[in-house]
């Protein structure tokens, strides 16, 4: 049974001429203009995925760095201070153990 | 059949390019009047019928061989005919059965609908059908899907497809022959 016969006769549908034909080569060409769009598409994606990563694993490097030298300065600091509060005869004793030992 | 396996051969040799051209070789024509009949104008069924092979080439990979090609092809296409028809609140328009004129206005309306040399009796009777029964009736005389293929499409009981669509036959012969 031809379907255009039967959906003109008995439900008035009708298509442009030709539609059927031209229609299924545009709808290819379309899947292929898509398919196209979505390559280039994951392409650049990869592309921004590995730089975002790698800004990140910097930034993160960097602020691992900048975190270790805050604890030594930081260390410092408190020594520095702790070591306001002692007697001069107690600072070599002080200083071998916190410093000269520490280090060793 | 034939075509219908040798397709499926190529979905397991993941030719989809291949797949997809001979799925529109075989399925385009049947895809468009499916379609057609539920969103009425020609415009919007090829709109539907273009979103329905991106779906279509975007899920190849992901075909899961439960069901044919075909059927799965037409689950598609009822499902984005069901999105244009929410998109335009068509639904609620539908539903309205009693509205006829409104209807046959919406169709002349469109270029591609020539209302002479219909049946208007049986356009008619097809109208005024509760909209699953429209669905049912014309998937099933027009579309020749079988009672499982609809059920699988629409995801609606078989038994109550069965039921609808000798309801819907009933009330269109009483209609056409009280009007002839």
């Amino acid at each position: 049974m031809n379907q255009k016969h039967v959906h003109k006769e008995e439900l008035g549908y009708e298509v442009p001429e030709g539609y059927f034909e031209s229609s299924k080569k545009d709808m290819l060409h379309f899947l292929n203009t898509e398919e196209k769009k979505i390559s280039v598409f994951f392409g650049t994606k990869t592309m921004l995925t590995a730089a975002v990563f790698g800004i990140m694993a910097f930034v993160f490097l960097l602020n691992q760095k900048q975190q270790l030298t805050n604890y030594e300065i930081n260390t410092f600091e408190e020594l520095t201070i702790e070591s306001l509060e002692l007697s001069d005869e107690d600072f070599d004793d002080w200083f071998d153990e916190k410093f000269v030992f520490s280090e060793v | 059949m034939q075509q219908e396996n040798h397709i499926v051969n190529q979905l397991k040799n993941k030719q989809y390019d291949r797949a997809v051209s001979a799925i529109s070789e075989l399925y385009h024509e049947m895809l468009y009047w499916h379609i057609r009949k539920l969103v009425k104008g020609h415009q919007d069924a090829n709109d539907v019928l273009q979103n329905t092979y991106i779906r279509i080439f975007r899920g190849l990979n992901s075909f899961g061989f439960r069901s044919s090609v075909k059927t799965w092809c037409f689950r598609i296409a009822y499902n984005e005919s069901m999105r244009l028809l929410q998109k335009q609140q068509k639904l609620e328009y539908t539903r309205n059965e009693g509205d006829l004129t409104d209807h046959l206005n919406k169709l002349t309306a469109d270029p591609y609908f020539d209302l002479d040399t219909v049946s208007y009796a049986f356009h008619e009777s097809l109208i005024k059908l509760p909209v699953k029964q429209q669905r049912i009736f014309q998937m099933k005389y027009f579309d020749e899907l079988t009672f499982d293929e609809i059920a699988e499409i629409t995801t609606w009981n078989k038994n109550s497809i069965k039921t609808a669509f000798y309801a819907a036959k009933e009330k269109i012969i009483i209609q056409v022959k009280a009007t002839v």
